[in-house]
């Protein structure tokens, strides 16, 4: 019977499976670079029909230092992704009507674009799925599921999943996120309204 | 609620449990997502949903001789209801081995392309979401039924029920997962005879065409020699000939695993994997019969409909029984590295 083979050749192969980890880590990393989402200065019309025809729909900008949007990331818990985020100020006959967010968040395998609407007092009055491309879950789509955060705010505070809104069975990560996500646009809402003095 | 909602000692070295490793590491218990090579998921599918996944795995090299095995696995999962997935496999069997002679576990060479190597059903329950409560957590179980020796390549009687849970947690909005298996499996196994290899002097007969080690060994008709030299090899009654075992009654034994590995997403559908598996085996006569320790990278797509995934495991600490003591590694019953590759479609 042979003996084992050299300590040397197994020291190399182990080496060679370290390589094989950091490689692709290293060659993740240069993947991640997130490309920042279209800056149109219109919605797209399934987030346009949110607010009434009558209202007119202007690009806000996210300007929040660093420190504002930390403390709205530990409020949420999750992180704000500012390249993935647009934002419109709604006004109605010259009086402000609310806020048009389209923000993403990640589903299963893939991002999940949806669209928001907050009223002026802080209630959501709108909520709408602009892409979701997940192999399950496509109940998040339905109104059923979505009528769950009409009218929720941080005043309220109805926006606990698996409390006020449902889990999906096959978008479990996908609803959580989404229902993260909204809470985490309200808070970021709260934080512009607090920057602007308004 | 919404519609789908839910919610050697001497004695051991003779034991060769030769299935150990084959299912566990073949085929992934119900419901496992492809972002992992081995780890199983504490995730069930969606009801009413299935996949079906063909396996590949190549487990190569024990430190002497060739070594090479290719095993073959076939599934189907299906979601019963939303916390509740069943599934089951067929596997399949092709190897290419020699200059290895392992009293108790490798008679000799043996070489074939393709041959049925059993089968196996299986179910999970969940018991908590992943994305609802702190930790996922579901149990698994399966059955299986192997007619090969995955480590000879020979014929042997396999039935062994395996049971464990599953832990899951979302890092990271779901960017990062951690998973956690724990799991015992409880094994019967009876090889097949290979008396008639041998001549009647108890030579190695061309059947077993064994190449590394010329002469006689003696092949006692109980299948079991009495005693052991310094070299870990065996001796007959009389400690004056060379001896090979080849026990062919029933063995049972008992194998503990703990799993964990990390999963990263670093681009929509693709997934960057990383896994530690440990596994030791116990039998009554000589406790702790071997362990072993398997870590490596996966690569995964995860598409809506197929999902790919290609990973490597080397072993980088292993004992317990050992073809020469001299190894730092367990090469009876696990080899060097493993190779594996996943391909599935979710409907």
């Amino acid at each position: 019977m042979r003996r084992s083979k050299p300590a040397a050749a197994r020291i190399r192969r182990r080496r060679a499976a370290v390589a094989a980890v950091l490689m692709p880590a290293a060659a993740a990393a240069a993947a991640f670079a997130v490309p920042a989402a279209p800056r149109a200065a219109e919605p797209p019309e399934a987030a346009r029909t949110l607010f009434p025809p009558a209202s007119r729909l202007a690009p806000a900008p996210l300007n929040l230092s660093g420190d504002r949007i930390d403390a709205v990331e530990d409020a949420a818990g999750v992180r704000v992704r500012p390249r993935r985020i647009r934002i419109w100020r709604a006004e109605d006959g010259g009086r402000p009507a609310g806020w048009l967010f389209i923000d993403q968040v990640i589903g299963k395998h893939e991002f999940i674009t949806y669209a928001l609407a907050v009223r002026e007092d802080g209630a959501v009055s709108g909520f709408r799925i602009l892409e979701y491309l997940e192999s399950y879950g496509g109940e998040v789509q339905r109104e059923s599921w979505r009528a769950q955060f009409y009218g929720k705010s941080l005043a309220n505070s109805g926006l606990v999943f698996g409390r006020d809104i449902d889990n999906i069975s096959g978008a479990t990560l996908s609803s959580r996120n989404l229902t993260d996500g909204i809470r985490k646009l309200l808070l970021l809402r709260e934080a512009l309204m607090g920057a602007s003095g308004r | 609620m919404i519609d789908r909602i839910d919610a050697p000692a001497r004695r051991g070295a003779r034991k060769p449990a030769a299935i150990a490793l084959a299912a566990a590491l073949c085929l992934p218990a119900p419901g496992a997502f492809a972002q992992f090579i081995a780890l199983t998921s504490a995730e069930t599918r969606p009801e009413g949903s299935g996949k079906v996944q063909q396996t590949i795995t190549r487990r190569a090299d024990k430190g002497r001789g060739e070594y090479t095995a290719w095993n073959f696995g076939t599934s189907f999962e299906y979601g019963v209801a939303n916390n509740f997935t069943v599934g089951g496999g067929l596997r399949f069997q092709s190897i290419e081995t020699s200059g290895l002679l392992v009293p108790g576990y490798l008679p000799g060479d043996e070489s074939y392309s393709f041959k049925f190597a059993g089968f196996d059903i299986s179910g999970k329950h969940k018991f908590l979401n992943t994305a609802e409560d702190f930790v996922g957590l579901a149990a698994f179980w399966k059955a299986q039924h192997d007619t090969l020796d995955k480590h000879s390549g020979l014929g042997k009687k396999v039935y062994a029920l395996e049971t464990g849970i599953a832990l899951q947690k979302y890092l990271m909005e779901g960017q990062l997962t951690w998973r956690a298996n724990v799991s015992v499996k409880g094994i019967h196994a009876t090889r097949d005879d290979v008396a008639n290899a041998f001549n009647a002097d108890g030579q190695v007969s061309a059947n077993v065409r064994h190449n590394g080690q010329p002469g006689t060994l003696y092949f006692p008709a109980s299948g079991m020699c009495s005693e052991e030299d310094d070299a870990g090899g065996f001796l007959d009654d009389n400690a004056d000939r060379a001896c090979f075992e080849w026990p062919n009654f029933a063995e049972m034994e008992l194998e503990l695993k703990f799993a964990t590995g990390v999963s990263f997403r670093f681009m929509n559908n693709w997934y960057l994997s990383l896994e530690a598996l440990y596994e030791e085996e116990y039998e009554t006569e000589v406790n702790r019969e071997r362990y072993s320790l398997f870590a490596g990278p996966g690569l995964h797509f995860e598409g809506r409909a197929f999902s790919f995934s290609v990973g490597y495991l080397q072993q980088i600490n292993g004992g317990g029984e050992k073809i020469d003591p001299a190894d730092d590694l367990h090469y009876i019953e696990k080899t060097d590295n493993e190779i594996r590759i996943k391909l599935a479609y979710n409907f």
